[in-house]
């Protein structure tokens, strides 16, 4: 429990940190002119990573230790530990799970070796006559667009985005259904049929068009409006599964008999409830930042996500759909970029669920 | 099963005027003004008033929504698109039939296909054929709608060199619909909407294929299953005809449930192939910040979606004995 | 009563039955060497704790062991005809029709989106040339003769709308339904309350001398068994450990297991202060059986020989079959065990 509250606020901070360095960047650059190097704008997402793993990290232990407890009083000298070696070795087994892990750790790895990996800086506009829409060379494996951008640097710095939004959309979208679904299942009764019909009512939206809807009224594209905006459509299904979650682990004994001991209401959700239904939160979650990253990439995709010239993988889909029967490996590669990405989270998604709950399996 | 019914419809009425209401509010709660787009920095500020009073914009907001709610529940009005100049329902009228014709295609394809690889993905469970055919449908399942739609138009329209089998854009070409016999006014037809139909039907089919099999594989452990078998049935009958029926029940549910996620990609597929839809009616309200078109676009769509779950769960009322008879 | 093990060709025989399953974490032995003989119009009651192979022996019977499960071994011979070495078709013909199986859950053992009529009916016209309505008639007849009321109205009825002991009795119906020879009861009351119990096995009786069928009971219950069974075969861990009438069984048990059994059950006369017996342990791993005799862990004459020696199922007196190195002269290892 204490665990889990310091992780958070060590996330916390490194997320200010991760914005405060930002503008520290560009305060520098101010200062010392274009040649500070690209790298130090690299820290914003080093630390807001770090500080996502940090959550990740915290949220794994805590389960950890709290499935232990609990699964300690809830069978018979089951060594405990053996749970979470079981589970690995089932992971382990699904050769599609790994390949969806080694997936995301090669995204990531991507992500955080941009400036090494990306030849070109991406926002670099080239010579507009000469160098646009070149095929693609050996000096530019994928061919420059039509602002002499070279493209396949563009690609590489978009995963950062397209990874950012995915995932804190992804925690937003998370933290807020749990909540959410937490209060109604475990007050029930009136509280829950409101809540329920709310989750119906937002349900009932087409995320896409309310998202569009929003972003062009409130004109303000900045990055931050779009992860909070996804993450806002994105918290019903995990709501409605916590929900459920904890209406079924109520009527179980070990949770009346804590009742029944005159544990309080925090103690019962954060140290009873909550532990048990790590497993289908952590599976959704997981599923959910493919669903997370197609949405921002349909929305740049728009002309409504992320604008550029930051690049995006979906918005680099949209500066080049013009081209598609010329120039056809601009916008094909960069969505393959997204194809590979979201089945890289749905091979670990379904691996996970599929090593967590052997009722599951088949 | 009629109170059961009855039940839904009574529930739906609200969401749907809570759909009217969060609407309502939320676009007017952004800021700015709808008449931005006429806004001149050189205008008398006189005749920006006036503009705000022909269209009704100058009473307070709960007077607006009180006047928005009686047309749109009593006459179907919806308003005037001040970016398109017309009223807003007209632009609905041309744009929905179009979209409701891709997405009935889409729902039909998605169900076919979907319906028949979960259960083909199912029985050959474990086999080669099953690894295939999930790896397979959860690419597509991954794949961004623009993505397939922008593959499918490269393959089949024009990209690759001469294979122009299918027209890239459009519900009906322009120029020579007109002028075709029936026959081939209907192939025209047939022919434009074939590929954004397929793109947004795989990807549905796709997602509805990882359930069935699901559903059919946790139907085949049942009991009955095997009460089934030690009568002397063969497998296939126990399979289609005690599995099957069973494992179809939950599937109706989530078509219903898979309607919001059908009609985004709506959205999308029409970008890419330049459907007259209403998802082009949306996204060209969103660059030109048409106030009521939001309303009009927004509120169709969530009613559709609650109309369409509606439906569903009515079909689920009437298939389920369980429920039918309660 | 029939003598037990007559020499008349039997209804139903099974020879040396072995039936494995390759699990990926080893080979679970689920039936090692079962054998037993069931005259026509004879109930054998197969008895044994939770995991010791009875449900899979009665599947094995009816060929419905499914991967990673195998009948390695054994013969099943349904007067005379070797079920092992049939066909699928051959076999299908004979499922539900020369012998049915009824289960332990009625709830979940009944289709719940067709009628129980509709369930009753597929039996009979998969299995026999009528029409329909033919079928629909011998269907409500059927409803009938398992003591349902309202046998008309029933018919169109969903097993949602019925109640364990007569959804039990649907499925007693629809194993009836072809007059099979053979009927396999698997725990067919365990889970109804014990008045809807006497009820159910009162019916079987009835049916059983009405259809002259033979009955293999498989069971937990050894008052079920004194009471309905002609013999018993009591097993442990995958084997027989006994097999005689049940009327010899319950006087002289020979085996420690079945007198553990017997004397861990209240019975009439008990006095307050007799202590029900306890075998101490519980039952073994499937994947790691005990060398040796299996029960030896537990029993209380165990000695070094038992855990070396496998003891081998032998007729330590006429027509009783008993596997323990210290049967002597037909008497019981355990002191006190002949009553």
């Amino acid at each position: 429990m204490i665990l889990g509250l310091f992780g958070l606020l060590v996330g916390l901070a490194g997320w200010h940190a991760g914005t405060l360095w930002d503008t520290l960047a560009h305060t520098l650059e101010k200062l010392f002119g274009a040649n500070v190097p690209y790298t130090l704008r690299d820290l914003d997402f080093l630390v807001s990573t770090l500080f996502l793993l940090g959550m990740l990290a915290a949220l794994v232990l805590y389960s950890g230790l709290s499935c232990q407890r609990i699964r300690q009083a809830d069978r018979t000298a089951q060594g405990p530990e053996r749970q979470w070696s079981i589970v690995k070795r089932q992971f382990l087994k699904n050769r599609l799970a790994v390949a969806g892990a080694l997936i995301i750790l090669a995204l990531y790895l991507v992500a955080f070796l941009c400036p090494f990996l990306a030849p070109y800086d991406p926002v670099e506009q080239g010579d507009r006559v000469q160098e646009r829409l070149l095929s693609p060379s050996a000096e530019h494996l994928l061919g420059t667009d039509r602002f002499a951008r070279d493209v396949f640097s563009r690609i590489i710095y978009g995963s950062r985005i397209s990874l950012l939004v995915g995932f804190l959309a992804m925690g937003l979208a998370v933290t807020l259904g749990t909540a959410v679904g937490a209060v109604a299942g475990y007050y029930g009764g009136w509280v829950d049929s409101v809540i329920m019909r709310f989750v119906d009512m937002m349900l009932s939206f087409p995320t896409l068009i309310l998202i569009i809807t929003v972003i062009a009224l409130w004109r303000n594209q900045s990055i931050w409006i779009i992860i909070t905006l996804i993450g806002l459509m994105s918290w019903m299904g995990v709501a409605r599964l916590v929900r459920g979650q904890f209406m079924a682990l109520k009527e179980r004994e070990f949770f009346q008999a804590a009742r029944a001991l005159g544990a309080g209401t925090g103690r019962l959700i954060f140290q009873h409830l909550l532990p048990n239904s790590l497993t289908p939160i952590i599976v959704s979650a997981t599923l959910r930042v493919g669903n997370t990253i197609l949405l921002e990439a349909s929305l740049s995709y728009l002309g409504l996500g992320v604008q550029p010239p930051t690049p995006s993988w979906g918005n680099i889909v949209y500066d080049t759909k013009g081209n598609l029967f010329t120039e056809w490996w601009m916008p094909l590669a960069a969505g393959m970029a997204i194809v590979i990405t979201v089945v890289g989270y749905n091979l670990l998604g379904d691996g996970l669920r599929d090593a967590l709950d052997p009722r599951l399996r088949e | 099963m009629h109170t059961y019914i009855i039940r839904r419809i009574l529930i739906s009425i609200p969401l749907l005027f809570g759909l009217l209401t969060i609407n309502f509010f939320l676009i007017h709660a952004a800021p700015g003004d709808p008449t931005d787009i006429f806004y001149n920095p050189d205008m008398d500020p006189e005749a920006r008033e006036n503009i705000r009073r022909i269209y009704g914009l100058d009473q307070p907001l709960g007077v607006q929504y009180l006047k928005y709610i009686q047309g749109v529940v009593l006459k179907f009005e919806f308003g005037y698109s001040i970016a398109k100049k017309r009223p807003v329902k007209d632009e609905i009228l041309e744009a929905l039939p179009n979209t409701i014709q891709l997405s009935a295609l889409a729902l039909l394809l998605e169900l076919s296909l979907g319906i028949g690889i979960g259960i083909l993905a199912a029985v050959k469970q474990q086999s080669t054929f099953d690894n295939a055919i999930r790896v397979t449908s959860l690419t597509f399942y991954s794949m961004p709608s623009f993505y397939l739609g922008l593959v499918l138009l490269f393959l089949f329209a024009g990209g690759v060199s001469a294979t122009h089998w299918f027209p890239a854009s459009g519900m009906v070409d322009i120029v020579r619909h007109e002028s075709m016999s029936t026959l081939g006014r209907l192939g025209d037809r047939a022919i434009h909407i074939f590929l954004p139909s397929l793109t947004l039907g795989i990807g549905a089919a796709a997602g509805i294929s990882r359930y069935m099999r699901g559903e059919l594989l946790e139907v085949i452990r049942q009991d009955y299953m095997r009460t089934a078998r030690a009568k002397g049935l063969t497998e296939r009958v126990v399979v289609f005809k005690h599995g099957l029926r069973n494992a179809l029940m939950p599937i109706i549910t989530i078509m219903g449930l898979s309607l919001p996620f059908l009609f985004s990609g709506a959205v999308i597929v029409e970008q890419v192939f330049g459907w007259p839809g209403m998802g082009r009616v949306a996204v060209d309200a969103a660059f030109q910040r048409d106030y009521s078109m939001f309303l009009a676009v927004n509120l169709i769509f969530g009613a559709m979606v609650v109309v369409g779950n509606l439906v569903a769960d009515i079909l689920y009322a009437m298939v389920d004995p369980r429920v039918r008879l309660s | 009563m029939t003598d037990v093990m007559d020499q008349t060709s039997p209804q139903i025989e099974v020879r040396n039955l072995k039936t494995y399953f390759y699990t990926e974490d080893g080979v679970v032995r689920a039936v090692d060497g079962l054998s037993y003989r069931l005259a026509k119009g004879e109930t054998l009651a197969l008895v044994g704790e939770s995991g010791c192979g009875k449900s899979v022996s009665a599947l094995s019977v009816m060929r419905l062991i499914a991967s990673p499960g195998k009948i390695v071994e054994g013969e099943i011979r349904l007067d005379g005809l070797d079920l092992l070495q049939c066909s699928e078709t051959e076999m299908r013909e004979v499922r539900g029709n020369r012998i049915s199986m009824i289960f332990q859950e009625p709830m979940t053992s009944l289709n719940p989106v067709f009628t129980i009529g509709n369930q009753i009916m597929e039996a009979i016209l998969v299995h026999q040339d009528v029409s329909r309505k033919e079928a629909r008639d011998r269907t409500i007849a059927m409803i009938r003769r398992v003591k349902i009321s309202a046998a008309e109205t029933r018919v169109d009825e969903y097993p949602h709308q019925m109640s364990g002991g007569m959804r039990q009795r649907v499925m007693i119906a629809m194993a009836l339904a072809c007059n099979p020879e053979v009927l396999i009861a698997d725990e067919p009351t365990t889970a109804l309350d014990v008045t809807i119990q006497a009820q159910i096995m009162e019916l079987l009786a009835e049916l059983q001398s009405e259809f002259q069928m033979s009955i293999l009971l498989i069971t937990h219950n050894l008052g079920l068994v004194a009471e309905v069974s002609d013999q018993v075969a009591v097993m442990y861990a995958s084997k027989v450990v006994e097999h005689t009438s049940t009327a010899e069984l319950f006087a002289s048990p020979l085996h420690p297991y079945t007198h553990g059994l017997l004397t861990s059950v209240p019975t009439l006369g008990m006095s307050k202060e007799q202590k029900l017996n306890v075998i101490p342990g519980q039952v073994p791993n499937p994947l790691h059986f005990p060398t040796g005799c299996r029960f030896h862990p537990r029993c209380p004459v165990a000695e070094q020989r038992c855990k070396q020696e496998e003891p081998l199922l032998r007729e330590v007196k006429p027509g009783h079959w008993a596997a323990c190195h210290f049967i002597e002269n037909g008497k019981s290892p355990i002191k006190g065990a002949d009553r």
